[in-house]
C-alpha cells in the first residue's frame, strides 16, 4: 500500500461539479417524490370523485340533501280578477318514533309546548309505532309554528304544504268543486281546469354540514329545478253578481222551505256565465266530505220540466213560421179544452178568443196546445232542438247532461200539445238561461262559456234560431207577461225586466205521473227589455205548497232582485228614471 | 440551488393559498346562493299566504259590509264590455 502523503488539494476550475451534481441530483429525487406524491393524491382525489369506495359514498351521501320546492297552484280568479280559489303554505307536524328518545315524557312535552292532548299524541304515536311518520297535525296555527322553533326534541318534525283557500267561502261550491289532500282536483272546475292550474314543484340539491345545515347548493346539471307554478284561470263568474244570486237563493229557499233551487246569471250576447248559485251550498273546503248528492252542480246535472218558461221558445218559433200571428185571435174556450185527440186541456183562467200575444202574456195552455197541433209535430220538435234543447250547452262544466227530448219517433199525440207547454221535456237550468239569452240577443244560440271573454275569444255564436224582429216582439211580449200577466212580482221599479213565469208538478219516479203536491217554480226572464246585458233564471224545487208554489209567486221576486242588482253593478243606467237607485254597494246591504 | 428550492416552494405555497382563499369565497358565495334560494322560496310561501289573507278580506260580501259601515257611496262600475256584434255575424 503506498502512503500517499496527505496534502491539501487546492479546488480546481471542476472542483465544484461534485457538489452541484449531488444537489442536483437531490433536488431530482425531491421533485420526483414530491411529483409522486402530488401524483398519488392527484389519482386519489380522482378515484373519490369518480368511484369512491362503499363507505366514503355513504358518508359522501349523508351530507347530501335534496329539498323540493313547492310549486304553486294556481288561482281560480272572477271576470274582474279577484280571487275565487287561491293555494298557501301551511305547516305539518310529524313525528318519527324511532327517533324518539325520551318516549316517557315526549308526548307531555309536545302537548303541553303545542297546545295538544298528550294523551291523543300517544294515541296516534302507538297506533303507529314502527312506521317513521306519525301526522299529528296537517296544518299548524302561526303561534304553534312559533312555539315549535324553539323546540328541539328528536323524533318531531315540521313539513310544509300547500293548502287550498277559498276566500268567497261557499260561493258557486259545486261550480268550483275541491282539491284532494294532495292538491290534485276532484271535481267541479278544480277538476277540469286541472292541468293548467297545477304547477310543477321543483328541487335543490344541497351540501350539508355535519348538523345538517346547509352549506352551498351542489354544482351541476340537475341540482337545481326551479319550480313551475300553474297558470291562473279567469272565469267569466263575477264574484259580486255570484253573493247577489246566492243571497237572493238562499233566502228564498229558506223562506219556502224549497228543497234545492238554482239562479243563473247570463250575459246574453257572450254567453258568460255570471253567477251560478246552487242551493243547498257547499264548502269546497270540506266539500270531500259531503255526500254526492250535494256536492252535484244541479244547475247542469238535473233536469226539470220547465212549464210555462218553455213557452216563449214555440210561441216564438210559431210566429216565425207564420202559424200564427201576433193580432191573431185564438179561441181559448173559457178555460176548458178537449183536443182533436181527446185530451183534456185547462188553463187557471178562463179566456174566450184572445190574441197570440194575450196567450203567453196569460199563460194559457190552450192556446198554446191549439198553435202547437197547428205546427205539428216536425216543426215542434225542429224548433225545440233549434233552442238547443236535447243536447249538451258545451259549456265545458263537468256533469253536463243534454236533457231530456223525445226523439221524434215517440212522440204521440199528446205531445202536440204537450210540449208548447213545457211538459214531456227536460230541461237543465243552464240550457233554459242558454235559450232566453237568444230570444234577448236577436234570436242567435251561443254556447255559454264559464270562461272570461276577451277580444279574442272565438264568436260564441252557433246559428240563428229566430229572426230578430220575432225575438224582439217575444221580449215585448213577455215585458208584458211583467207588467200584466203572471210575472207582476218580478216588475222592477227601475229597469224594465221582461220574463215568464213557469209552474211545473214534479213527475212521480215510482208510480208515473205526477205528484200531488211537489211543484217546481220557475222564472226565466232578463232586462232591460230593449237592451239586454243579462238573463236569470231562477228554479226553485219543491216549496212548502203552504206558503206557495207558483213561479210567479217563488221565483219571480229573487229574479227581479238579482236583475236589479246586477244591473245597478254593472252601471246600466235605470230606465225608470222616476226612481233612480242608490249606488249599488252602498245600497244593497244585508 | 436552495435559494431557488426555496423561492420555488414559497412561490407554490402563495399560488395554493390563493387557490384556496379563492376557493372559499367560492364556497362562500355558494353559501350564500343557498341561503337566497332558502330566503326566496320563504318570501314566496310568505307571498302566498298575504295573497290569500288580502282575498279573504277584500271579498265583495266583507267589502260591501266595511262600506255600509263606513257610510260610503260609490259610483256604479265600468259596465261589462260587449266584444260580439251579434246583429252584424251571420250565423
Amino acid at each position: 500500500m503506498t502512503n500517499r502523503p496527505a496534502t491539501r488539494i487546492k479546488p480546481g476550475p471542476r472542483a465544484g461539479c461534485g457538489t452541484s451534481a449531488r444537489a442536483l441530483l437531490v433536488g431530482r429525487i425531491v421533485m420526483a417524490l414530491i411529483t409522486a406524491v402530488m401524483l398519488g393524491v392527484i389519482g386519489r382525489v380522482a378515484q373519490l370523485q369518480i368511484a369512491p369506495p362503499p363507505q366514503v359514498q355513504r358518508l359522501v351521501n349523508s351530507q347530501r340533501s335534496k329539498e323540493q320546492l313547492l310549486a304553486r297552484r294556481a288561482n281560480l280568479l272572477d271576470r274582474r280578477s279577484r280571487v275565487i280559489a287561491s293555494t298557501r303554505v301551511a305547516g305539518t307536524l310529524f313525528v318519527d318514533p324511532q327517533m324518539i328518545r325520551e318516549p316517557n315524557t315526549f308526548s307531555e312535552v309536545v302537548g303541553y309546548t303545542l297546545g295538544y292532548d298528550p294523551a291523543e299524541i300517544e294515541r296516534k304515536i302507538d297506533a303507529r309505532l314502527h312506521t317513521r311518520y306519525v301526522l299529528l297535525d296537517r296544518e299548524l296555527t302561526d303561534e304553534r309554528a312559533a312555539a315549535l322553533k324553539d323546540l328541539k326534541l328528536p323524533g318531531l318534525g315540521s313539513d310544509l304544504r300547500l293548502v287550498r283557500e277559498y276566500p268567497l267561502g261557499t260561493a258557486a261550491g259545486q261550480v268550483i268543486g275541491f282539491v284532494g289532500v294532495d292538491g290534485t282536483g276532484l271535481e267541479g272546475l278544480e277538476l277540469v281546469f286541472n292541468d293548467t292550474l297545477t304547477g310543477r314543484a321543483g328541487s335543490l340539491n344541497y351540501w350539508r354540514d355535519a348538523r345538517r345545515r346547509p352549506l352551498w347548493v351542489q354544482s351541476g346539471s340537475g341540482a337545481y329545478r326551479p319550480p313551475v307554478d300553474g297558470e291562473p284561470v279567469r272565469l267569466s263568474l263575477d264574484a259580486a253578481i255570484q253573493s247577489f244570486a246566492e243571497q237572493a237563493l238562499a233566502n228564498t229557499c229558506r223562506g219556502y222551505d224549497a228543497e234545492s233551487g238554482q239562479i243563473i246569471v247570463m250575459h246574453p250576447f257572450t254567453g258568460e256565465i255570471l253567477a251560478m248559485a246552487n242551493y243547498p251550498n257547499v264548502d269546497p273546503r270540506t266539500a270531500g266530505n259531503m255526500p254526492p248528492d250535494l256536492r252535484r252542480n244541479r244547475s247542469v246535472t238535473d233536469v226539470f220540466e220547465p212549464g210555462s218558461t218553455f213557452k216563449p221558445f214555440i210561441w216564438a218559433a210559431a210566429t216565425q213560421q207564420q202559424l200564427a200571428k201576433p193580432e191573431e185571435l185564438i179561441d181559448c174556450h173559457m178555460g176548458f179544452y178537449v183536443s182533436p185527440r181527446g185530451r183534456r186541456l185547462r188553463d187557471v183562467h178562463g179566456y174566450g178568443k184572445i190574441s197570440w200575444d194575450t196567450v203567453l202574456i196569460k199563460s194559457s195552455n190552450i192556446g198554446m196546445a191549439i198553435v202547437g197541433q197547428r205546427m205539428g209535430s216536425q216543426r215542434l220538435y225542429e224548433a225545440v232542438r233549434n233552442f238547443g234543447f236535447g243536447r249538451s250547452t258545451d259549456s265545458g262544466l263537468p256533469g253536463e247532461i243534454a236533457g231530456l227530448v223525445n226523439p221524434l219517433p215517440r212522440w204521440t199525440h199528446y205531445s202536440e200539445t204537450s210540449v208548447p207547454m213545457g211538459q214531456e221535456i227536460g230541461v237543465t237550468a243552464l240550457q233554459l238561461a242558454r235559450g232566453y239569452s237568444a230570444l234577448a240577443n236577436g234570436g242567435y244560440l251561443i254556447t255559454p262559456t264559464i270562461l272570461a271573454a276577451d277580444a279574442d275569444s272565438p264568436s260564441p255564436i252557433k246559428h240563428q234560431v229566430i229572426s230578430t224582429a220575432v225575438a224582439n216582439h217575444t221580449r215585448q211580449v213577455m215585458r208584458l207577461v211583467v207588467t200584466e200577466g203572471t210575472g207582476q212580482k218580478a216588475k222592477s221599479d227601475l229597469y224594465e225586466i221582461f220574463g215568464k213565469t213557469g209552474t211545473a208538478q214534479v213527475p212521480d219516479r215510482v208510480r208515473g205521473g205526477y205528484t200531488a203536491d211537489k211543484y217546481t217554480a220557475v222564472f226565466a226572464g232578463g232586462g232591460p227589455v230593449n237592451d239586454p246585458q243579462v238573463v236569470v233564471v231562477t228554479v226553485i224545487h219543491q216549496p212548502d205548497k203552504r206558503k206557495g208554489y207558483y213561479g210567479g209567486i217563488v221565483a219571480a221576486p229573487p229574479s227581479k232582485q238579482v236583475i236589479e242588482q246586477t244591473l245597478a253593478y254593472l252601471g246600466v243606467t235605470p230606465t225608470q228614471p222616476q226612481a233612480p237607485p242608490k249606488p249599488l254597494l252602498a245600497r244593497s246591504g244585508h | 440551488m436552495y435559494a431557488k428550492l426555496f423561492v420555488l416552494v414559497v412561490f407554490a405555497t402563495v399560488v395554493g393559498s390563493l387557490l384556496l382563499i379563492m376557493r372559499q369565497q367560492r364556497v362562500d358565495a355558494m353559501h350564500e346562493m343557498a341561503m337566497l334560494h332558502r330566503q326566496i322560496n320563504h318570501h314566496r310561501h310568505g307571498l302566498w299566504q298575504w295573497q290569500t289573507k288580502i282575498a279573504d278580506a277584500t271579498d265583495p260580501p266583507t267589502l260591501q259590509e266595511a262600506l255600509v259601515r263606513a257610510g260610503l257611496e260609490l259610483e256604479p262600475i265600468t259596465p261589462l264590455h260587449r266584444p260580439i256584434a251579434v246583429a252584424k255575424a251571420s250565423p
